[in-house]
């Protein structure tokens, strides 16, 4: 189960608010756990006991003192790779566990800690929450505006996951299956707009419904492709895996007034931990690499307050992601061959005209909703007439349910990490 | 106090989805996608949710309508073309190609009987002048396959193309299948090739059963495409014996015109989707001829029936051996007549290799 399916969003989803809701502010904690695992139960299936397991090890850890636990917690994610089990969330539960006991946090009551650490909007995958974001929702009346906010938040993730990711990952193999430039410029941008809209959509859909059950998260995609450096990049994409590997890596280790040297050491340190968390192929460290390279390029050789510009940005992201979606280094690079008409690649062909034709206003669309155009525009709407938001809720909420009723969903990527 | 009615409204909008999605009826089925409503399973609980949603069609009307109206011709597996014809967009391959014609190879050498080749090619093989504009496809080197292979063909794509290209109503604008026109085009070629003479047009009194059908792709496509449904009679058609022989139901006549009137009218050709069939003209001695074939034999079988007692075999749904069924019955020739899209989408066929 995630959070995008008919059986979570039209039956899962009601009745954990209702039972949430229900039973005493005081108790509240412990319904929430008892969803959390409901709802990791349906989603691991057979590893259903991987993450209460997890937790109590956490717990235990948590009154272990220095920093045994924070990295006794990080070696358990090369262990269960090791170990061959593949359950879902596990990656994402490791970073917010060791960042639990890296800030020293003691929470005696285990059922407390287990409703932060499997927050089953999170819980798969992210964004990375810290516990004292969480603490306060706990025992909170409700809080209707922050519920609005969410189911609105919610429903934009939904129509950016179910409607546009979806069907851009669709034009994605369409084109990757092609032989010509055209087809592989296409694929390359169907596939930077799909990870963009499958990934934010989800973030969003899970911060709205953790706002539902009263809890305030922050948001983890900010335009990212509107950058005018890759480091700014990094900030404003996938922002809370960013904040966590600065705050438990690249500060730690140094960060940048110990030298250019130790400067370097961190980044290589933080783009390492990155490439190997996503997974442990040579495509990922090829990823990792290149962004390690185009940032310290950037700290090292651009005078302060000189950017790249958003194109050459843009173009330098776009190749990074090449090694993201190639299983193998050889057919990354493969995919480049083809992308600079090397290797007698034809410009294009007939076919390519054929699928840019039908895909092209769909692609158009979907990259002009992921400026803050749209954004911007419905958040001014919300601030000043927001009567006129409800419609549009309405609408999107049918889009919602017309893709749900069309079915066959891609999966979402990052929950295989 | 506008938030709260809004987040309670919301709450109220989804227990009342889940209240209708609950109280659907169980074990009918969904008409529009002829086949039942998926059934609760925990593992995969979405089948039944989203089959059951409220005014689920006007949902797929909705999500069709705008991908439509994004410039995309192509839903849930069908594409439109010009002039009202929807084309199933298949995923084939000459590698699956080669292994299903690699075990009619097989089958060939291991059985005393002639074998025949012949494969259907699709809409998008035959009806150029229907596709969309600038559409591509490299179905070419499917074909290339099957004209390499070293199995006794019969080409039907020339006949094919030349009639379509006529503007013949050889295939139905809604439906992967030939029309009963096209099943006559490709049955003439093949009873030459079988070494007997076919009959021509005016020995059959061709009448129009059903002039609102809309077949696979377009109910995919959620369209009606008013095509008509006409059936080749012929004095004494009325005499042959139809047997399933799975389920041991027999019939007399060709035609069976009540499924005209029902979810599937292409069931009128009363051999659809079973794995054994057989049609004998009683008291009558006559060659035998096994016709291996999908969907496509439906509607060619009444006319070999003509010629021939058959015997109708789909491999994909029969369990027992082919080999065994031709050793056991002197037939005169075994046809293998598939369409293109299901010998070169799907491994159908390795079943005859013993």
């Amino acid at each position: 189960m995630t959070l995008y399916t008919a059986f979570f969003l039209l039956g899962f989803l009601p009745i954990s608010v209702i039972v949430y809701y229900a039973v005493p502010r005081r108790a509240r904690y412990a319904a929430l756990c008892a969803i959390d695992l409901v709802f990791y139960a349906l989603a691991a299936g057979k590893f259903f006991w991987i993450l209460p397991l997890f937790t109590l090890v956490t717990y235990g850890l948590s009154f272990v003192k220095g920093r045994v636990g924070f990295f006794g917690m990080l070696a358990i994610l090369p262990l269960t790779r090791l170990c061959g089990i593949s359950a879902v969330g596990v990656s994402f539960f490791v970073l917010r566990a060791a960042a639990y006991l890296y800030d020293g946090h003691r929470e005696k009551n285990f059922v407390r800690l287990c409703a932060f650490l499997c927050l089953f909007p999170t819980v798969t995958a992210g964004p990375l929450t810290r516990y004292d974001a969480l603490r306060d929702g706990f025992d909170k009346p409700a809080n209707y505006p922050l519920i609005e906010r969410g189911i609105l938040l919610a429903l934009a993730g939904l129509v950016k996951k179910l409607f546009f990711a979806d069907a851009l990952y669709a034009a994605f193999a369409q084109f990757h299956a092609g032989g010509t430039a055209l087809s592989a410029v296409a694929a390359l941008l169907c596939y930077a707009l799909y990870i963009y809209f499958d990934f934010s959509g989800y973030s969003d859909i899970a911060i709205g419904i953790a706002a539902v059950f009263g809890f305030d998260l922050p948001k983890n995609f900010d335009h990212p492709y509107l950058s005018r450096s890759v480091g700014e990049f990094f900030r404003r994409w996938h922002i809370s895996l960013g904040t966590w590997l600065r705050d438990y890596v690249y500060i730690p280790l140094g960060g940048s007034r110990r030298g250019k040297g130790r400067m370097l050491l961190s980044l290589g340190s933080v783009w390492l931990t990155s490439a190997l968390w996503h997974g442990s192929t040579l495509s990922y460290l090829l990823w990792g690499g290149w962004f390690f390279c185009l940032i310290a390029a950037e700290k090292l050789l651009l005078p302060r307050g000189v950017h790249l510009g958003h194109v050459s940005t843009l173009a330098l992201v776009l190749i990074g992601w090449v090694f993201f979606f190639s299983k193998t280094p050889a057919a990354a690079f493969a995919f480049f061959e083809r992308l600079f008409c090397l290797g007698g690649t034809l410009l294009y062909c007939r076919a390519d005209l054929y699928n840019g034709m039908r895909q092209f206003p769909f692609v158009l669309l979907a990259a002009f909703c992921a400026t803050p155009i749209l954004h911007n525009a419905l958040c001014a709407l919300y601030r000043r007439k927001k009567v006129l938001i409800y419609p549009l809720a309405a609408a999107a909420f049918a889009l919602v349910l017309s893709c749900l009723a069309v079915g066959a969903h891609q999966p979402f990527l990052y929950a295989s990490f | 106090m506008r938030e709260k009615i809004f987040c309670r409204l919301c709450l109220a909008i989804l227990l009342l989805l889940l209240f209708f999605i609950v109280r659907a009826p169980r074990g009918a089925r969904l008409e529009s996608e002829n086949r039942a409503y998926t059934a609760f399973s925990l593992a995969s609980p979405d089948g039944y949710f989203t089959d059951r949603l409220p005014m689920r069609e006007h949902l797929l009307r909705f999500y069709r309508n705008i991908a439509l109206a994004l410039g995309k011709n192509e839903f849930a597996g069908a594409f439109l073309g010009k002039k009202g014809y929807i084309f199933s967009a298949e995923e084939t391959s000459a590698e699956i190609l080669t292994k299903n014609l690699d075990a009619v190879s097989a089958f060939a050498d291991a059985v005393d009987t002639p074998v025949y080749t012949a494969i259907v090619g699709a809409k998008t093989d035959v009806l150029f002048t229907c596709l969309p504009q600038l559409y591509a496809d490299d179905r070419e080197s499917l074909w290339q396959v099957l004209e390499k292979s070293e199995l006794q063909t019969v080409d039907l794509l020339p006949t094919l193309r030349r009639r379509g290209g006529e503007g013949k109503y050889i295939y139905y604008r809604g439906d992967h299948h030939l029309t009963s026109l096209g099943s006559y085009y490709v049955y003439r070629e093949i009873v030459e090739v079988l070494g007997a003479a076919p009959y021509v047009a005016k020995d059959f009194s061709v009448g129009v059963v059903k002039a609102d059908f809309s077949g696979s792709e377009a109910r995919k496509m959620l369209r009606e495409t008013q095509d008509r449904i006409a059936l080749f009679c012929y004095a004494g058609d009325g005499e042959y014996l139809v047997e399933n022989l799975d389920s041991g139901a027999c019939m007399h006549g060709l035609y069976d015109e009540e499924k005209l009137h029902s979810a599937d009218p292409y069931g009128v050709f009363p051999i659809a989707d079973c794995g054994h069939a057989r049609i004998t003209l009683p008291g009558a001695e006559r060659q035998k001829l096994l016709l291996l074939c999908d969907s496509y034999g439906d509607a060619l079988a009444p006319f070999l029936a003509r010629h021939y007692d058959l015997d109708i075999v789909d491999p994909r749904y029969f369990g027992g051996s082919v080999q065994t069924l031709v050793k056991e019955n002197s037939y005169a020739a075994v046809l293998v007549y598939f369409g293109m899209d299901t010998v070169a989408g799907r491994e159908v066929l390795y079943k005859i290799r013993f």
